[in-house]
């Protein structure tokens, strides 16, 4: 399957949050978000954005789910947010019932998920942030199949 | 009057027997520590098998211990939120089942304020209003209480709980799980004011926290600026002892500030301290210092008593139970 790739360098949390407000509100029931990136990439941070581009109005409520596994928020689609940090086998995943919310009618964005791939779709968004300084982070984007290129070809041209 | 209390919301399976409230006939707890440890963490499907293969023989133990009978029993509390769905659903369709075998009435507690109530357990001079402060591994969360029922929540974290920061920099320092208490006792031997770290206090009066960044501060400090791990240079025994104490400082400067900021805003009688990270000895020094200061009473558990267990479950309980408040055998585990 050919991918689509864009790269995206963020120079503070602000932009980072900018951004995943900007992805999130491309986003449509179904839509999953695989987040990639070591203990202090900006992953939540990210997540804080694209929960915000999907409507969640709480700012407060969107945490770290490392400790309850996944949260649940009320945006003007929910939002699953799962963090597979603690996790060892796709089988915790399943156990928490991943497959019901990734297979659902919300928005899936899990982070960790180099931990859990064998949960997602064969679809996905997959994002990899890495830190280049203590504020700035490279933004990685692929797209894997026809619905996730045309958002990406959207973030380009917005 | 007897309460049944299970405890199954994490990692320990726990069942107390509590008299009137307060008496602590017997408190038995199992750690799923030795079995997490390998992980680095609490793995929800072990958490659960093991809830399920211990809990009828803890509830048994904690009869047992009580030196009394099932039938004895007046009623049962059990914790039905907040906690993984799978190690809730193992205490709450214990205790229904055994409500409905021995017709006794159900009673459903808040984790969170049964922390709060563990202070109740130990202290009787508690004067309303308080503002309570439950730091734990996934929660860091202020109250104002106006009774040992009555919560409400004032501010939390918006990102990592403060337990949950001392698992991660234990992880980055290479210290191991659970974090709070290898880094309180290697802080003990490093110097506080060693490196300035972060501390997040949001917008001004805010009541909330923010443990992320400091949290990405301690790990760029440990890996030099250029981030790549491969790339950090070693660290001594005395440099790794200062990251755990000036970032263990960094934490609790926050958690005070805003503990104290709040009673001042609500005009309280006292301050009550719950959750695992409050059996951390800085914090308890900390706070002590903070009450001789400020005048306000501070009240904390002991040590046993912090961390997750059911006897603070029975006797909170005991007090809905005199305000009425019985659940029916309906209820729900809500994570």
């Amino acid at each position: 399957m050919e991918e689509i790739q864009i790269t995206f360098k963020s120079i503070n949390v602000g932009e980072t949050v900018r951004f995943g407000e900007k992805l999130g509100r491309l986003l449509v029931p179904g839509d999953v978000i695989a987040l990639i990136g070591d203990l202090g990439a900006g992953k939540t941070t990210l997540v804080k954005g694209i929960a915000r581009g999907l409507g969640v109005e709480d700012k407060r409520a969107i945490k770290s789910p490392t400790f309850s596994l996944v949260h649940l928020y009320r945006g003007r689609i929910p939002v699953y947010h799962f963090d597979a940090y603690r996790l060892k086998e796709i089988h915790d995943m399943i156990d928490i019932g991943s497959d019901e919310m990734i297979f659902g009618n919300g928005v899936s964005i899990i982070e960790w998920a180099d931990k859990v791939f064998g949960c997602l779709p064969k679809q996905y968004l997959k994002i990899t942030l890495t830190a280049i300084s203590e504020n700035e982070r490279n933004i990685e984007i692929y797209g894997y199949g026809e619905h996730y290129r045309i958002i990406l070809h959207k973030i380009k041209t917005i | 009057m007897l309460i049944l209390g299970i405890e199954t919301s994490c990692d320990e399976t726990s069942a107390s027997i509590v008299k009137d409230g307060n008496e602590i006939l017997s408190n038995i707890i199992l750690s799923q520590d030795v079995l997490h440890r390998q992980f680095g963490g609490v793995v929800p499907e072990i958490a659960c098998r093991a809830h399920l293969e211990s809990v009828i023989s803890i509830i048994n133990n904690a009869v047992v211990d009580a030196k009394a009978q099932l039938a004895e029993i007046d009623a049962i509390a059990v914790v039905n939120t907040p906690g993984l769905i799978g190690a809730l659903l193992i205490g709450v369709t214990s205790a229904k089942t055994l409500c409905m075998a021995l017709d006794i009435p159900l009673i459903a507690i808040n984790h969170l304020h049964s922390h709060i109530y563990a202070n109740n357990l130990e202290h009787e001079d508690i004067q309303y209003p308080t503002i309570s402060l439950v730091v734990s591994g996934g929660h860091t969360t202020l109250f104002l209480s106006e009774s040992e029922t009555k919560h409400i929540p004032l501010g939390g974290t918006i990102d990592d709980a403060a337990g949950e920061a001392f698992d991660k920099v234990s992880k980055i320092l290479g210290l191991g799980y659970p974090g709070g208490p290898v880094i309180d006792k290697l802080a003990k031997q490093g110097y506080r004011s060693a490196i300035a770290f972060p501390r997040s206090y949001l917008e001004k009066d805010s009541l909330d926290f923010s443990f992320s960044g400091l949290k990405t501060a301690v790990l760029y400090y440990y890996r030099g600026q250029d981030s790549k791990a491969s790339q950090s240079k070693p660290r001594s025994n005395q440099e790794i002892a200062d990251i755990a104490a000036s970032f263990q400082e960094a934490v609790i400067d926050v958690l005070i500030d805003k503990t104290v900021q709040a009673s001042h805003m609500y005009n309280v009688q006292g301050i009550l301290v719950g959750g695992g990270v409050a059996a951390n000895s800085r914090l308890r020094q900390r706070l002590k210092e903070k009450s001789e200061e400020t005048g306000i009473p501070v009240y904390y558990p002991s040590a046993r008593l912090c961390t997750d267990n059911a006897a603070m479950v029975a006797g909170l309980a005991y007090k809905k139970y005199l305000e009425g408040s019985i659940a029916d055998l309906t209820l729900e585990a809500i994570p």
